[in-house]
């Protein structure tokens, strides 16, 4: 009872006390504040940790190919894949696509291509690669492999993809394992030799070597070029052969008149037999597409036409200037002197456009042809 | 001798509340002061209160939600280009997910033409098989084709491919 009334007359020191209670109870909850966000950081810096090592190990991962590729054609076969990275790779799929566009009834062509899965019809053994094992054999079966181009994509269950082209390139341009000399270093090549180099005039089908020709004389050049690059090549409409009447033009008789021209000559298309009749060159819908390397060098030959005054689908006014239209207005060189000739390539490889000079040949137009002493 | 009667009480009361009127202005600051400062304290609280409350919330969300999506990693890992008749507007991709947590992927762009995809959710290690059929654009034989996949927390992933 005494107790009770000391209290009850004590009532001077309460708000101290409730004053006290109150930012006991503020501080517990900032500090209890400071412990969740400590708790939730570190369950978010946790997960960042994590997959940034899951990240590492990706990019720890590098898997290369060994030639020729694919060891066998049909169904099954092997490829050999090495590990030279810092972890061990696990395949999880394996893409094929055919990747000529021309080879109609070959396998991996369409929306899907092929697919190689542990879990599907068609599929593949020893996905699991250590690091630093070589000639590591990947067995796939379902999927019959020809000879025409394919892109095999190997995609690892970290997420990366690694491919390769079977066949394998044996070279990436410039480089050569033919007699004939080559005479460019990029990815499109002439090779030289004595029928690289043609034309055909009047009604003529079959082209004659283009060393010397008639001046004055509307003609169609056929120029023989192949592909050194791993990718198709897809000439373009500007494609065009570059003629300099090199004596006059260069030399002491330069400005004279003698010869003061230079002749553009654009590239046509394939169907074009001679200037008679001129099919004009569509980049679009009838490309030249020059096949992607093999693995024993380039994939044949491509003849590229040239004998149009105006590049792709265009044909000149009256006042001489290019205008879309048709026909192809047909070129020549219009002085009896050696020509000096350069080839000028645009073409698009690998998604990227290209363009390429050839310094190839000098032809000689002569007044007395087909006698050009 | 002093008289006692309840008028000379009254009397005497009356005297000594009338004297004690001198204190009351130091009473009524003290009651104003701690209304103020009760009042005040009450504010305070609850002002605390809600703000760790939306903080909590707030950060909770962020922290929660920014977790996941780090743990989305999307792969678009096979790309194939075909044709409708002789159109070249067919595009399928193939997304795997190689993270730790399954996504949905909400749209695909196709050299950054967007095109908005519904699929189901795509499991951890698992392929999903997206196709587009190209609309104002039409894929070229050898070109760089840019193609980029979204999921629906906003993590993208962006590959070049070539037909």
């Amino acid at each position: 009872m005494r107790f009770y009334t000391r209290f009850v007359r004590a009532k001077k020191g309460m708000s101290t006390i409730f004053g006290a209670l109150f930012f006991v109870i503020l501080i517990l909850m900032g500090f209890n504040l400071m412990l969740w966000n400590f708790a939730q950081f570190d369950a978010y810096n946790r997960v960042i940790t994590t997959m940034g090592l899951s990240d590492q190990q990706r990019s720890a991962e590098v898997l290369t190919f060994n030639p020729p590729g694919i060891m066998n054609t049909g169904s099954p076969f092997n490829f050999t894949v090495n590990n030279i990275g810092g972890v061990t790779s696990t395949i999880a799929r394996i893409y094929v696509q055919n990747l000529a566009p021309l080879n109609v009834g070959s396998p991996c062509q369409g929306a899907t291509g092929c697919i190689a899965d542990p879990n599907g019809i068609t599929t593949f053994n020893n996905p699991n690669i250590k690091n630093g094992e070589s000639f590591h054999v990947v067995k796939v079966t379902g999927i019959a492999i020809d000879n025409s181009g394919y892109r095999i994509v190997v995609a690892t269950t970290r997420g990366n993809q690694f491919s390769f082209y079977f066949p394998w390139p044996s070279n990436l341009g410039g480089g050569s394992n033919s007699n004939s000399t080559n005479t460019a270093h990029g990815a499109l090549d002439v090779k030289f030799d004595l029928n690289s180099f043609n034309f055909t005039r009047g009604t003529q089908t079959i082209p004659q070597q283009g060393w010397t020709v008639p001046y004055s004389t509307n003609v169609i050049w056929w120029v023989k070029v192949v592909n050194n690059a791993v990718n198709p090549i897809v000439l373009s409409k500007y494609t065009s052969l570059y003629f300099v009447c090199y004596q006059d033009r260069f030399g002491a008789g330069a400005g004279t008149g003698t010869c003061t021209e230079t002749d553009l000559t654009y590239v046509v298309d394939n169907r074009t037999m001679n200037p008679g009749t001129i099919y004009q060159y569509d980049d679009v819908n009838r490309p030249y597409i020059l096949p992607a390397a093999g693995p024993n060098g380039p994939t044949g030959t491509t003849t590229v036409k040239f004998g149009s005054f105006c590049p792709g689908l265009q044909t000149f006014d009256s006042n001489g200037n290019c205008v879309s239209g048709s026909p192809s207005p047909p070129q020549d060189v219009d002085f009896p002197t050696p020509y000096l000739v350069f080839m000028g390539f645009f073409y698009k490889v690998n998604g990227v456009i290209v363009g390429q000079t050839i310094s190839f040949v000098a032809i000689r137009a002569c007044a007395t042809y087909p006698s050009c002493p | 001798m002093r008289k006692i009667g309840i008028l000379g009480w009254a009397e005497t009361r009356a005297r000594r509340n009338h004297r004690s009127r001198k204190a009351i202005s130091t009473i009524m600051a003290n009651l104003t002061m701690l209304v103020i400062v009760v009042s005040l304290s009450s504010l305070l609280f609850v002002w605390s209160i809600s703000s760790f409350g939306a903080y909590t919330g707030g950060a909770g969300y962020w922290f929660s939600s920014r977790s996941i999506a780090n743990q989305e990693r999307p792969s678009v890992e096979g790309v194939f280009f075909s044709k409708t008749g002789s159109t070249n507007n067919v595009v399928t991709v193939f997304v795997r997910n190689v993270g730790a947590v399954p996504f949905t992927v909400a749209s695909v762009y196709l050299n950054s033409t967007l095109y908005n995809i519904v699929l189901p959710q795509v499991g951890v290690s698992q392929v999903q098989q997206v196709q587009l059929t190209l609309s104002g654009q039409l894929w070229v034989k050898g070109d760089l084709q840019t193609i980029t996949v979204a999921t629906l927390r906003g993590t993208t992933t962006q590959t070049t491919w070539v037909p």
